[in-house]
């Protein structure tokens, strides 16, 4: 499951990304046109539904950091969130999700084939966006994809596997997720001119604020509820992707960890036996201790932008950081 | 038997070239092959040969091959031909992949290792080799620093036998490698396989049989094992199973047990068969790991090396061609006076660069194998071009050659031909090297055809005939070549996405769907890296040709799929986007050819690829589909209307290719180009390269 959740602007400080982040969604539909209406009508459907933007915002927070103001910014930005909506379209076909974003998924109104074939029309384009700047960001983008495909294929081959490690788990948190956090705050503060330094505070803080916000969605699709998702809870649990909180009880050796494993094996869960895997986990006290190390990721983010100037920028991603985890309860 | 009797000692024991720890196929080669090259070698065994050993019994045709190389097939009067490989499925049926015959060497052969491994032997006695058998192996002179030889008990006496290299073909459970701290640490590795032989059966076809997957005995759980049914001949058989999973492996005699009672009673050929004899065990290991495949003084070939096909247990070709290339590293070492132990790096290169496309590099875990697996399972039926060329990858890797994917290329000429085979060694390696760790299943694809003698077209072979009609040898064409043909891959993926059932019970895991687009994402973002390294105009191109293949697929996507009638131009553009006009253009502007030229250039590719596109669908239509089994039901009359409608757009589309080749300069690539303008097509071409008709 990718983070992506109702939008909540807040966090928002910078009244001068606030004001760029308006152009985005046109750049977007500009960037996306194309040439068959149908593809179009696919290729826009959910980036009409909103979103957050979070990855654009972070770009142009990012580049607040920076010295120079470089034109098409707003592209850099268009691209990283065709990226992540690319992903979205390309995780509800791997988990025959039927909603996404409180409508139908793509892949439910148009079938699974066209859903692909959208979700990699978006990539193109976002590459196209890309092919404009220097070299060097290409390389960064593509890597970032890379890194981001071997953290899904990892998290594929580890389905069902109740024997993962914690380590295992979050070096694929780090790359499914983390990943299309870093590179917008990467890319944000290069294209701008940032020195090395800044350069790196804000990666990792981009790295740990990922983290954060997938270890406490992680605890959400646990806990949470259908209002507050925007899809049925345990989705994850039910596609074999054992989160973080299910793992800990896992690793455990008590009863409740013995039940919790015949729960999962079996092979299609009714809903009175997710209720039990979720009843199991919750009152292990494992999702409560996965919220702890949510908040933990996410003031070390914050910490990260200690050496940086003060302003409207910093403050937004001080506060969305606290915004990661505090949405999570 | 040439055992010589009695004992022979020979007068000098420090004399050897090398010591041979292990007679079966990859030790006996090894031998051989060191013989042969005037080394004096000792082989030893604890056993006295012909002995018994548990194992399957079938050998590909790379076995085979090995086998004629080795001038040893002729002495196997017990074998027993077989055609190809039929895969069961649970639940399923049965698929025949067949091998391809064209030069009467597309068999292999089923002998039991009782034969086949006392013949090796006695071979590699012929050729020179000291063979000492009831002899035992009990230890390494030196450690994991450096092995300086190796302690024997033979004939009641203890040799120290000092010697530049010790080959441990020992097997799976290698002591030998054990010592030199060579054994993975991951118990994980570890598979079992048990295997017995049956009598009086009915109608068995000339076909190794594998079957996949079994369930273990509660039916709940699907196992990562199969079964297998050889055929040695006269009603006989080789029946076994093979498990691969360590929480379970002490279920292997359950599992053979049962796998055996369902064939007795649901398999019509076995009702009147007998156990010959009684099932015996083995472990298997599938940890083949480069770093851990020798110290100084010391290589390990065959299972020692953990050289076991993860799909299909087969590791007796491995086995023979570990042991042939261990001779040939010590030999050079040798020739070239390397004083000391011999170092086995270079033969763990070319290990690696061989078998990384049937084995992980000992990093990732057997769960990829689970992965694979579920998705062997979930896409059985489905000949989608991503799911059969994995099929044919994983269970039938020796009838899978990178040919399946387009057309065999025609011969070019000579120059041209040794410039494209160089040019694609290199891309190979490229290609090999992002995918090896993670999607080791297609570093096969990449490389040049086996033996080098046949070029299929390739979207990097376009790139690379379309860079010679300029003539500058650009130092990014290997990169652009990777990412074209990178970019082919994915769009194969791309495409093998199907619909999912709506139905409104418990849905199955989408593994198919899963699998495709991890596929199709993974490969692009590598093509992307590629691409990168051309720099922003070079990745907006590419960027653009993928858009255009995009917007092909979705509107081929509404078009109706069966109606046949040749698709419309959107959707041809499409096909030929990164596979064809891509790669002509971006090699057109590398090789240095003027603009007009490169927009020909262009142009050819779109018109190729069109007509390739079409040659595609006349294909399916005829029943003779790339990507489908041996028999593909469904074939029109080669009257239909249809057919005819194709093969008049084929003949334009290439007809405007090879004019828009006019304003390039003539010379081998503008005549080869030309030759490839009409798609391969099963049925009969006219010398204007007119396709007549259809089989």
């Amino acid at each position: 499951m990718t983070v992506d959740n109702a939008p909540d602007p807040d966090w928002l400080a910078s009244a001068r990304t606030r004001e760029a982040l308006a152009g985005l969604d046109r750049r977007m539909r500009e960037a996306v046109a194309a040439s068959d209406p149908a593809l179009w009508a696919m290729a826009t459907a959910l980036q009409r539904r909103g979103g957050k933007r979070i990855r654009p915002a972070l770009l142009l927070v990012a580049a607040e950091f920076g010295t120079v103001r470089p034109a098409h910014l707003l592209d850099a930005a268009a691209a990283l969130e065709l990226l992540h909506l690319a992903s979205l379209y390309h995780d509800d076909v791997m988990d025959r999700a039927v909603t996404r974003r409180h409508g139908p998924s793509v892949n439910a109104e148009w079938g699974e084939p066209a859903a692909v074939v959208a979700g990699t029309f978006l990539v193109a384009r976002a590459i196209a966006l890309l092919a404009a700047f220097d070299d060097r960001y290409g390389r960064e983008a593509a890597a970032a994809l890379v890194a981001l495909c071997t953290g899904q294929l990892r998290e594929t081959e580890n389905a069902f596997y109740t024997g993962l490690t914690e380590a295992e788990h979050l070096e694929i948190i780090a790359g499914k997720t983390a990943t299309l956090f870093e590179l917008p705050c990467r890319l944000g503060a290069l294209l701008a001119g940032a020195p090395p330094a800044t350069v790196e505070a804000l990666a990792g803080y981009g790295h740990d604020l990922g983290v954060a916000f997938q270890l406490a969605d992680d605890a959400l699709d646990v806990r949470g509820s259908y209002e507050a998702l925007g899809k049925r809870p345990l989705t994850d649990v039910r596609e074999g992707v054992y989160t973080l909180s299910v793992l800990r009880l896992l690793a455990r050796d008590t009863p409740a960890a013995g039940r919790l494993r015949d729960l999962l094996e079996v092979r299609e869960p009714t809903p009175v036996e997710l209720a039990e895997v979720a009843e199991l986990v919750v009152a292990s006290g494992a999702v409560d201790e996965v919220l702890a190390e949510a908040r933990s990721r996410a003031a070390q983010a914050a910490r990260r932008l200690d050496p940086l100037p003060p302003g409207p920028a910093r403050d937004s991603l001080v506060r969305l950081a606290d915004y990661a985890v505090t949405r999570a309860g | 038997m040439d055992t010589p009797d009695p004992p022979m000692v020979p007068d000098r024991l420090d004399g050897f070239d090398a010591v041979v720890v292990g007679a079966g196929p990859g030790g006996a080669a090894a031998a051989y092959r060191l013989a042969t090259l005037g080394r004096r070698v000792l082989l030893v065994d604890r056993r006295e040969f012909p002995r018994d050993k548990c194992c399957g019994d079938g050998l590909t045709r790379s076995a085979v091959r090995l086998l004629a190389e080795l001038g040893v097939l002729d002495e196997l009067t017990g074998a027993q031909r077989v055609g190809g490989v039929r895969i069961r499925m649970r639940g399923r049926g049965g698929r025949d992949f067949h091998y391809e015959d064209p030069d009467g060497t597309g068999y292999g052969i089923v002998v039991p290792r009782l034969e086949l491994d006392a013949v090796l032997c006695r071979r590699a006695v012929r050729a020179g080799a000291v063979l000492w058998t009831g002899a035992r192996a009990t230890g390494l002179l030196g450690g994991p620093a450096g092995v300086h030889g190796v302690q024997v008990e033979y004939a009641g006496r203890r040799f120290s036998l000092r010697t530049p290299a010790v080959v441990a073909a020992d097997g799976a459970s290698s002591r030998l490698a054990h010592q030199a701290g060579l054994r993975s640490p991951d118990r994980e590795w570890t598979g079992f396989a048990a295997r017995g032989y049956f009598t009086h059966i009915a109608d068995l076809d000339e076909l190794l049989e594998i079957h996949l997957p079994l369930a273990d005995v509660t039916d709940r759980r699907v196992l990562p094992s199969y079964g297998w049914v050889f055929p040695v001949g006269d009603g006989t058989a080789n029946v076994g199973v093979g498990l691969f999973d360590p929480a379970h492996r002490e279920n292997v005699r359950l599992l053979y047990e049962r796998f055996v009672t369902d064939l007795m009673a649901t398999d019509h050929r076995f009702r009147a068969a007998r156990p010959a004899g009684p099932m015996t065990g083995a472990p298997l290991r599938l940890d083949f790991d480069p770093s851990r495949c020798g110290v100084p003084g010391l290589l390990l070939v065959g299972d020692a090396a953990g050289l076991v096909s993860p799909f299909t247990g087969e590791g007796i070709s491995f086995a023979l061609e570990s042991g042939l290339l261990a001779a040939d590293r010590i030999d050079t070492a040798r020739r070239r006076t390397e004083t000391g132990p011999v170092d086995p790096a270079p033969y763990a290169r070319q290990l690696a660069a061989r078998q990384s496309g049937y084995f992980e590099t000992g990093r990732h875990s057997v769960r990829r194998y689970l992965l694979a697996w579920r998705v062997l399972d979930a896409t059985f039926d489905d000949d989608r071009p991503l799911f059969a060329l994995c099929r044919r990858l994983a269970l039938f890797p020796d009838g899978a050659r990178a040919g399946v994917l387009l057309d065999p290329l025609p011969q070019p000429a000579p120059e041209l031909a040794r410039d494209l085979r160089r040019d694609l060694m290199a891309v190979g390696e490229l290609l090999a090297g992002c995918v090896r760790e993670d999607w080791p299943m297609f570093v096969r694809l990449g490389g040049v055809d086996e033996d080098l003698s046949t070029l299929s077209l390739r979207p990097a072979v376009l790139l690379l005939v379309a860079a010679a009609v300029g003539g500058r040898e650009h130092p990014l064409r290997h990169a652009l070549a990777a990412a074209v043909d990178l970019g082919l891959l994915a769009g194969l993926a791309v495409d093998s996405a199907r619909e999912e059932p709506r139905s409104t019970g418990p849905r199955p895991t989408p593994w198919g769907n899963r699998f495709a687009v991890l596929v199709a994402d993974f490969l692009l973002a590598r093509a992307y890296e590629f691409a990168a390294q051309g720099g922003g105009p070079v990745v907006a191109e590419f960027a653009e040709a993928l858009t255009v293949a995009c917007e092909g697929r979705a509107q081929e996507l509404r078009d109706d799929p069966s109606s046949g009638g040749g698709a419309g131009g959107a959707v041809l553009v499409g096909r030929a986007a990164i596979a064809f006009e891509l790669p002509c253009r971006l090699g057109g502007r590398l090789g240095g050819a003027r603009v007009p030229v490169v927009n020909a250039l262009a142009t050819y590719g779109r018109e190729v690829g069109a007509a390739h596109a079409l040659g595609e669908q006349l294909r399916e239509l005829a029943g003779a589909s790339r990507w489908g089994g041996s028999t593909q039901p469904g074939a029109v009359a080669p009257d239909d209307p249809r057919v005819a409608g194709l093969l008049g757009l084929i003949a334009e589309h290439a007809q405007r290719a090879r004019e828009a080749l006019r304003i390039v300069p003539a010379g081998p690539a503008r005549e080869l180009l030309a030759r490839l303008a009409t798609p391969g097509l099963p049925g009969t071409v006219d010398p204007d390269g007119r396709v007549m008709s259809v089989t």
